[in-house]
């Protein structure tokens, strides 16, 4: 139950330790309040879109979490859990009305007695999705040195494209 | 403490010795004379008591030696003894068909009379009866030839022995394992163990010590150096700004520009803080997202998914003897239900499905949320960057209109920003604590201030842990020559003492020939001018030398041991005899002399009229192996037995 | 059990030889010789003594 950020996260958003938009003298303001958990989750969010994932040797080999979820997202569990059964549903185009095959994904994909509502699987999963959304992020924006101008080049790049079916 | 000895027995021993018994009483007298011939096993009885007292592993081949016959299976022998008043009887258990031998300790406070294996004897006592003092008191005529054997250390070993000199030399061994005990622990860390490679390992600290130095110098200077280019930075705007203000149209402009600038950081962050709390919920982020969440949520409900019945509920049902329907199941019915159970959600299953499904329902979200902060968010920036133009056209306006000073302050102040971020990026290869980042910039020790107090503690652990086994070491060495040392210088003043005391008994012996030691050794070396033949002394002489060196040891020693001696005159003349009997018996505390009839003259008819109690047995052989003991003078005296037996 | 004179006169010698050891060590030291000739010891008294020894590090090998 770990998550590990995509390779070169921390670069790109200019990350020093736990502090983002930290590198060009940025202000110190709004960067403390972005967390590591908000860049994976971004990055996260673009690839479950794509529905296509990512390969292992994309990720950094440590988790930067491993105790679930931080405290401003505990209650999107579910939800985040849900866009991921969508997404593999999409992406291994499987028959929305099959109901045994739905059945049978769902089963492998949730668990429980997991903090983030996923089996091991699942959880794996969410590192790999994390990874193509990280691509997707630096080829649509440049690096961003604030929170202010990252919010608005990611809004614009769910805007500014059709998102993917 | 003292110790004496109060009888022995044998059983089933060769020789004289088939089951023999010696009782000297509770409390024995200060001297005993035993008159048995030769040939009886006196030589065997003082060997087993050396061997009793000393616990002596026995060779298979020695302890089938004392066999009485080929009837007998096994033997023993027992000692026994007073230690302190207290009553303890050591033994010999043999047994002759496998060649062993196994010691036993009756003593006093053994409920019942039971025995011990092993020698039960209080601690001082049993460390002191070894080997090498046992045959000092329980005597052989031997030793007295090999204590002045020059090319033989016996009487420096008795010394040693008796003081416990080898006992405290034996402790530099201990010192040594201990040593290596540490040196394996340490050698996780490091495997310096000598001075040089602690001062290898001492470099290598100053060597890192000294990086760190300089790169904290290099930090201090790069951020004094910042502090410094971002004061000009600022006094140059500030003056940038004072120039154009000095125009009170323009000075109006810019404060305008100033309090807008302020204004717009602040809504921006606050636009910023409220949309990043939006995107963290998913349905949020866009419309499209949230089609799907409630997609998904739909498809489940038509789909009925998950079902309401449980694999749970199979299970449990297979374990009944009746369906639900009411007919009996029998084991055919079982079997299909629970094959046919797996094909059902498990509960837990059930469950997160459906909390999904609930969530899914609930998700609702304003679109136009999100979309309303960012688009605020962009007026932000979008103000910001007006703003900023807008100063700078102001500037680059009074540049144009030729004010010179202006744009070289313009220019300045670019070069300035070019260096802060040259020194930003020298202060973060400095101080950088990321690991990734660390590594991406290719950062050592010797560029990154992290990694080297990293280093530092390191190098610092290795030292300590190898300077702490060296000074181990070291103490241990030291310890080592102490205990050497103390011994060493004990045994020479033990030497000097046992000599002197020696010389005294020696005068007192021998008075008409002025023989002395002039030095003890590793034996006792007599003065040379003294000797009649070139051999050396008679061995008469020698006896008497021994005696007297014996008894100085043991006299002055801190136990009080009993001596044990055969045949202790035979081979002196009669006057000397008269002599060593007159003295010796004085110098000893329990004295046991086993003598043969010819031994009488001179040396025991000394004995009858000493004052004090004289033990005297008579042991005479009766034939098989067995023999008859007599107690007293008359018997003494009046025996005419053999001098030896066959 | 007493030690012998003897070796009480050689403890004395030995110890004031070395006259850069500490009152403490010295003290534990006879203490040692004491127990060692009883046979009343074990390695953690020998370590404890050893300790109590002030030693020059960088000295020559």
């Amino acid at each position: 139950m770990s998550f590990n950020l995509p390779k070169g996260a921390r670069d790109f958003f200019g990350f020093d330790g736990p502090r983002a938009f930290a590198k060009r003298g940025g202000k110190r303001d709004g960067s403390s309040r972005f967390l590591l958990f908000d860049a994976y989750y971004c990055c996260l969010l673009l690839g479950l879109d794509d529905a296509r994932l990512g390969e292992e040797s994309g990720m950094e080999t440590d988790p930067f979490l491993s105790s679930g979820y931080p405290e401003a997202y505990k209650g999107q569990a579910e939800l985040i859990a849900g866009l991921l059964v969508d997404a593999e549903l999409r992406r291994l185009m499987i028959d929305v009305d099959d109901r045994e095959d739905v059945e049978r994904k769902m089963v492998e994909l949730l668990d429980l007695t997991s903090p983030t509502r996923l089996s091991v699987i699942g959880d794996n999963l969410l590192n790999q999705y994390a990874v193509t959304g990280f691509d997707r992020l630096h080829e649509g924006m440049y690096e961003p040195d604030n929170l202010e101008d990252f919010m608005v080049g990611y809004y614009r790049l769910w805007s500014g494209q059709a998102a993917g079916q | 403490m003292d110790v004496c000895i109060t009888g022995w027995r044998t059983e089933n021993l060769r020789g004289g010795l088939r089951d023999l018994d010696i009782d000297l009483g509770e409390k024995p007298a200060r001297w005993t004379l035993i008159q048995m011939p030769n040939g009886m096993g006196k030589t065997t009885t003082m060997d087993l008591m050396r061997w009793t007292l000393s616990g002596k592993e026995l060779p298979a081949a020695t302890v089938r030696g004392l066999r009485a016959d080929e009837h007998v299976t096994r033997g023993l022998f027992e000692l026994r003894l007073l230690v302190d008043e207290t009553p303890i009887r050591l033994q010999l258990d043999l047994d002759f068909r496998d060649g062993s031998a196994s010691y036993w300790t009756v003593s006093a406070d053994t409920r019942g009379g039971g025995r011990r294996e092993g020698r039960k004897l209080p601690g001082e006592l049993r460390e002191l009866l070894k080997e090498g003092l046992t045959e000092l008191f329980v005597f052989n005529g031997e030793l007295a030839t090999q204590i002045l054997d020059i090319n033989r250390t016996k009487a420096s070993e008795a010394i040693r022995s008796l003081y416990g000199l080898d006992i405290l030399e034996a402790v530099t061994e201990r010192v040594d394992a201990l040593i290596a005990q540490e040196r394996t622990r340490a050698s996780s860390v490091t495997r310096a163990v000598e001075q040089k490679g602690i001062t290898q390992l001492q470099n290598a600290l100053d060597e890192v010590k000294d990086a760190k130095s300089a790169l904290e110098k290099q930090q201090r200077a790069a951020q004094s150096r910042r502090a410094k280019i971002e004061a000009e930075r600022e006094r140059i705007e500030a003056e940038m700004h004072a120039r154009l203000s000095e125009d009170a149209g323009i000075r109006a402009q810019i404060e305008t520009i100033d309090r807008s600038q302020g204004e717009v950081e602040t809504t921006a962050a606050e636009y910023s803080t409220q949309a990043l709390e939006i995107l963290r919920r998913p349905p949020h982020v866009h419309p499209v997202l949230l089609t799907r969440l409630q997609g998904l949520g739909g498809k489940l409900y038509e789909l009925k998914l998950p079902e309401t019945i449980s694999r749970e509920f199979f299970r449990e049902l297979s374990q009944q003897k009746l369906c639900v329907c009411g007919r009996p199941l029998g084991h055919a019915e079982r079997t299909a239900i629970q094959e046919g159970a797996d094909r059902f959600l498990a509960q837990d299953q059930i469950s997160v499905i459906n909390q999904m499904k609930l969530a899914l329902r609930e998700s609702k979200a304003d679109p136009k949320e999100l979309e309303r902060l960012i688009a605020g968010l962009q007026e932000q920036l979008t103000e910001r960057q007006r703003l900023k133009s807008e100063r700078d056209r102001l500037t680059s306006e009074r540049i144009a209109e030729g004010d010179q000073i202006l744009a070289r302050l313009g220019l300045e102040k670019e070069a300035l920003v070019r260096d802060l971020n040259s020194l930003d990026d020298t202060i973060e290869r400095l101080t950088s604590r990321d690991p990734a980042r660390q590594r991406a910039l290719r950062l050592t020790w010797e560029t990154n201030l992290p990694q080297c107090e990293a280093e530092l503690k390191t190098r610092t652990a290795r030292l300590d842990t190898a300077t702490k086994t060296r000074r181990f070491s070291l103490q241990g060495e030291a310890l080592k020559r102490m205990i050497r040392a103390t011994s060493t210088q004990s045994l020479d003043i033990l030497r000097a003492r046992v000599m002197a005391s020696t010389n005294d008994k020696l005068a007192q012996i021998m008075r008409t020939e002025d023989i002395r030691i002039a030095r003890i050794g590793g034996s006792l070396e007599l003065r040379s001018d003294q000797l009649a033949t070139k051999e050396g002394a008679s061995e008469g002489q020698k006896l008497a030398i021994a005696y007297a060196f014996l008894t100085s040891l043991l006299a002055e020693a801190p136990y009080r041991l009993p001596f044990v001696v055969d045949s202790p005159a035979v081979s002196i003349d009669v006057a000397a005899r008269r002599e060593i009997a007159r003295l010796i018996p004085d110098f000893f505390g329990q004295m046991i002399m086993f003598v043969i009839s010819s031994e009488r003259a001179g040396f025991a008819e000394s004995f009858y009229n000493r004052a004090g109690a004289v033990n005297y047995l008579t042991i005479m052989p009766l034939g098989g192996g067995t023999a008859d003991i007599k107690y007293g003078l008359q018997a003494f005296q009046e025996f005419h037995g053999p001098e030896s037996v066959a | 059990m007493n030690i012998d004179p003897a070796i009480t006169e050689a403890l004395d010698a030995t110890l004031a030889a070395a006259s850069d050891q500490s009152g403490d060590f010295k003290k534990r030291f006879r203490t040692l010789v004491s127990l060692i000739l009883t046979s009343n010891y074990q390695d953690s008294d020998l370590r404890r003594v050893m300790e109590s020894l002030s030693v020059q590090i960088g000295s020559e090998d």
